[in-house]
């Protein structure tokens, strides 16, 4: 990882960690926190290895949205 | 009882089912029988929470009656059995393995219970599991209201999970029986390290409705019990569309063993990954190859290319913060009892729309790939698990090094709703079993319990059991 993605992997961490404290941050000590940075870490890791992989705008979710029609 | 007790303890669901037509027992001596197993070692395994003995004897008597007077439900009429306690039951408490939620109670049962209540089973015991199904990342085997699960085999170690008291129960002979659930490993795990057989249907094989939600697109109900034979009686009485679950295939489900193959499988052998598997697992299971070279044709195989894990990981973090947010917004899970736990829902909280999509888009591609495979074999085998049960006391990742604590096959096979039947192998360190999953196709639920069950006649693995 360059610098500069270290840089915004770290942004991007403390961003999400922001949006929990500001939330629930009376919940949190020090172990807390250190605990919840490394879990959005790997969630933002697991996040860009998703993104290096290339899709087409015809991949679609893997999932049916299902409209319904109830008769009578 | 007139028989030996231990011959019933451990006896498959047909032994016992011929036993009671016979008349060497009767459905309220079994009752009773695992009743007071469950009560007098079910503790010392921390593996039940909820002994239902009331409803147990009730069902009991019903099915006596009703075999007296000649209505015969079929292979489960008077069988005891054990549900994970993230299963519904009317009036009784389903605690999720969550202490905050140790009075929870449901008004009606689950689907899967009111299935085996029509089959004429006899539910004795709510048992034990992780808390919240393990979704909020627990580390250690101390993750349950009923304390750390001891597997029968060696009590200094743990189950697995998150079907924990599910595979203690049934590998200690204190249930016939149980049903466990899957997200990421919870059947496969327990009964690979308790030495069952576990089978993870097929995604929508079995209803959900009235289970707890970790993930709605990854969980599954399944079977845990002695044989691979035993598990097909039981996904028949529990497999078949349910309104109530819109997930349910529309396909119905026969186990017909009588017209199974015994021999003459097409089997792929993933050895990929064998370098981070333990060395016991990986030559119990090589042996487990050479047995099924008798019975089948083996060629190497290998997986698609994909970061499964990171995959896994979004999906299951972000379904399973959808699911909890209510249990997240209100602190109720600073009542679980693994540290790890009372924090580990909040980061899926922060995982984007559009980086869930990403995930579900990436699994449509996996999924297409997969089936591609998997068609041109009757099944793929791979260790169940790559390690055997570690430590109580033990942090999973520490005891893992330097194997890898993850198993892709399992992985992929829950992205991709596939299903998977984990049978015992043999013998690891500390006296514990290792376990060989087989894998196949969604929908190949019989030709998987056909494969183990082939391999469960030239081995007697399956056969062994630990002492009380």
């Amino acid at each position: 990882m360059s610098g500069s993605q270290s840089d915004e992997r770290a942004a991007v961490v403390e961003a999400r960690y922001q949006m929990l404290a500001a939330r629930f941050g009376d919940r949190f000590d020090a172990a807390a926190e250190e605990k919840l940075r490394a879990d959005l870490a790997k969630l933002v890791d697991a996040a860009d290895a998703l993104r290096a992989l290339p899709l087409a705008n015809g991949d679609e979710p893997d999932f049916v949205f299902p409209p319904v029609r109830r008769d009578g | 009882m007139s028989t030996n007790d231990d011959h019933v303890s451990f006896a498959t669901i047909r032994e016992l089912g011929r036993m009671i037509r016979s008349g060497e027992t009767t459905p309220t001596r079994l009752a009773e029988h695992f009743l007071g197993r469950l009560e007098t070692i079910g503790p010392e395994l921390n593996a039940v929470v909820t002994l239902t003995r009331e409803r147990a004897m009730r069902e009991a008597q019903l099915a006596e009656d009703e075999l007296a007077s000649g209505y015969d439900r079929g292979p489960l009429h008077g069988i005891p059995y054990g549900a994970k306690d993230l299963l519904a039951t009317a009036g009784i408490p389903t605690s999720w393995g969550a202490e905050p939620l140790r009075e929870q109670i449901f008004a009606d049962d689950a689907t899967a219970v009111k299935k085996l209540r029509d089959a004429g089973a006899v539910l004795v015991a709510k048992l034990a599991m992780i808390e919240m199904a393990g979704g909020m990342g627990y580390n250690q085997p101390v993750a349950s209201l009923t304390g750390a699960p001891r597997n029968p085999w060696n009590r200094e170690s743990w189950t697995g999970g998150s079907s924990s008291g599910s595979g203690a129960a049934v590998a200690a002979g204190l249930v016939p029986f149980a049903i466990g659930s899957e997200t990421g490993g919870s059947i496969l795990s327990p009964s690979s390290y308790c030495g069952l057989s576990g089978l993870r249907p097929s995604y929508g094989r079995i209803s959900r409705h009235g289970a707890m939600a970790l993930c709605w697109t990854l969980d599954k109900l399944g079977p845990m019990c002695h044989t691979a034979d035993d598990t097909g009686i039981v996904l028949q009485a529990l497999a078949g569309y349910d309104p109530a679950d819109g997930s349910t295939l529309q396909q119905t489900y026969r186990y017909e063993p009588e017209i199974a193959r015994s021999s003459g499988f097409r089997l792929g052998v993933l050895r990929q990954g064998l370098d981070l598997v333990q060395p016991e697992v990986n030559a119990n299971f090589e042996a487990a190859c050479t047995a099924l070279g008798s019975v089948a044709t083996l060629e190497n195989v290998e997986l698609p290319d994909y970061p499964y894990g990171d995959i896994y990981t979004l999906i299951l973090s972000s379904e399973g913060a959808a699911a909890f947010e209510d249990l997240i917004e209100r602190g109720v899970i600073s009542g679980l009892t693994a540290p790890e736990d009372r924090l580990g829902g909040y980061a899926g909280l922060t995982v984007t729309a559009v980086e869930y999509l990403r995930a579900m888009r990436v699994r449509r591609r996996i999924n297409d790939e997969v089936d591609a495979l998997l068609s041109r074999y009757d099944a793929i085998v791979h260790p169940a698990t790559n390690t055997v049960a570690s430590p109580i006391g033990v942090n999973f990742d520490l005891f893992a090094k330097p194997w890898s604590r993850r198993n892709t096959l399992t992985s992929l096979g829950n992205l991709s709703g596939f299903p998977a039947l984990s049978v015992m192998s043999g013998f690891g360190e500390r006296g514990l079993p290792t376990g060989m999953q087989i894998a196949g196709r969604v929908g190949s639920e019989s030709t998987l319990i056909a494969v183990g069950s082939a391999y469960q006649q030239l081995t007697d693995w399956h056969d062994q059991h630990p002492s009380d």
